[in-house]
């Protein structure tokens, strides 16, 4: 029963990530992208991650992509319309989709095998997070901690 | 099974059954509150009125405005009615337990926080200038209130050792209710809450005194009634979630012998909670949307980010 889910979602989300880049309505590629998220939050869910689906539908359904939307629906979108692809951007970007295909391919190749889903709560991540991986966690909120006030310093307004 | 099939069916009913007879007393309530009758035209004392209301809308012209994006005016009221009724669905009553999940109260947060987009994508969808500032309000607003509702959920997930509902309510049996360990947590839930269910005085996207309707100025019919619907259920979800959290649920004298008291307790204690909602309506004036967001974020989060530190220290203390 839980497979059937687990394919349903998956199918879901990738289907809504392909409308979310192809559609010509910006503010609706976003909600394809919401319906995305949370069909990815659902997948979590069938594979016993409960936790972690949920805060994928809180952190990216409930917070990112209301600032997607917010920041879209601020910009001129008839002017970038008519912005038309630069070369180097779309090389970067089809460089790092490779990358990533890559990577998920290796990675689904090395895990492989059978893995049972288990039920999961806050304290199963918590755990390790906070004891075993303490360092590259501490690092990557030092790495945040500079990219927020780098946004800040970015977006400050000279007086 | 079956239980938890029979649960989540009482639940579901008794949400949307609840709702007409909520919007009857909080027009009664107001009212009284401003010194005049209330609806009392059909039935007695108006008793009638929510159902005059639904034959009204059910029977208006439905109409969707030129150059508006169809699909999502279309979608957006639903957004709200069900991300309600999902939250629903994880919260018990009493020993009423429709989906037992051990993050129960973190799913809540997170259907409260996608309820939002029915808010910004109508306001989108319009066509309309001021639905248009609506829905950037409300985009505004979800992102103000969302992280120090969070802190608040936190202090008290960590007194109490649990985003389980009945974990929460056993922790309180034995403790003593939360808002005595946690007064500070429950005043910051409660503002939040009030800007979550986006009621006066943040009712900051509907707005009509500046906005026409705001977000639902373009909306009839039963479209308009659905974000109604929406609010409401969030009303009573919320109110649930408030007394579960901070003054025991369910427990309550003699709730070991009669299991159905846990029931009436619960519903008599959130009761209060949607009935301080129309009082607040009836009491403040609405936040200026710059005086709001500072209330957010220069007082409530560093507050709420404090009072986790003390949530931590009393839980080291008592264990």
């Amino acid at each position: 029963m839980n497979e059937v889910f687990f394919y349903l979602f998956a199918g879901l989300s990738v289907a809504f990530a392909a409308v979310a880049v192809t559609a010509k309505n910006i503010i609706r590629g976003g909600v394809a992208l919401l319906g995305s998220f949370v069909a990815l939050g659902a997948v979590y869910f069938t594979a016993g991650a409960e936790f972690v689906g949920i805060v994928q539908v809180i952190v990216y359904g409930g917070a990112i992509v209301v600032l997607y939307l917010f920041a879209l629906m601020t910009m001129d979108l008839k002017k970038m319309k008519e912005d038309p692809f630069r070369a180097g951007s779309v090389a970067i970007g089809s460089f790092l989709s490779l990358a990533v295909i890559v990577l998920l391919i290796t990675g689904g190749l090395t895990v492989g095998g059978e893995v049972e889903p288990q039920i999961s709560g806050a304290t199963e991540i918590a755990m390790p997070l906070f004891y075993k991986f303490l360092l590259p966690f501490e690092i990557v909120s030092v790495l945040l901690l500079v990219a927020t006030i780098g946004a800040v310093a970015i977006g400050r307004r000279d007086s | 099974m079956i239980d938890n099939l029979l649960s989540l069916l009482f639940i579901v009913g008794l949400m949307l059954v609840a709702v007409p007879p909520i919007t009857y007393l909080e027009r009664k309530v107001l009212g009284h509150m401003q010194q005049r009758p209330g609806p009392m035209v059909v039935g007695f004392h108006g008793i009638l009125q929510p159902l005059a209301d639904a034959i009204k809308l059910i029977f208006k012209e439905d109409i969707i405005p030129k150059g508006s994006d169809k699909f999502l005016f279309i979608l957006a009221p639903s957004f709200g009615v069900f991300a309600a009724l999902l939250a629903a669905s994880v919260v018990p009553i009493g020993f009423i337990h429709a989906v037992e999940m051990k993050s129960a109260l973190f799913f809540v947060m997170a259907m409260s926080s996608i309820s939002i987009y029915a808010l910004i994508l109508a306001g989108y969808a319009s066509n309309d200038k001021y639905s248009f500032l609506a829905g950037m309000r409300a985009a505004a607003q979800v992102l103000g209130f969302e992280l120090p509702m969070g802190f608040a959920i936190m202090a008290v997930v960590i007194l109490m050792g649990s985003f389980d509902f009945t974990e929460i309510v056993k922790w309180q049996q034995e403790h003593g209710w939360g808002i005595l360990y946690q007064p500070v947590a429950f005043v910051i839930f409660l503002i939040m809450m009030i800007a979550e269910i986006g009621r006066p005085p943040f009712d900051l996207p509907e707005g009509e005194s500046e906005l026409v309707g705001g977000f639902h100025t373009e909306y009839s019919g039963m479209r308009f009634a659905s974000f109604f619907f929406g609010e409401y259920i969030n009303i009573i979800v919320i109110s649930l979630v408030v007394t579960l959290l901070f003054f025991g649920g369910w427990s309550g004298p003699f709730v070991d012998k009669f299991p159905v008291l846990g029931v009436v307790y619960h519903l008599l204690k959130a009761g209060f909670f949607v009935f301080l909602t129309f009082w607040l309506r009836a009491t403040f004036p609405r936040y200026r949307f710059d005086q709001m967001l500072p209330i957010m974020w220069k007082t409530m989060l560093p507050l709420a980010i404090v009072n986790v530190f003390i949530a931590a220290l009393e839980g080291f203390f008592l264990s």
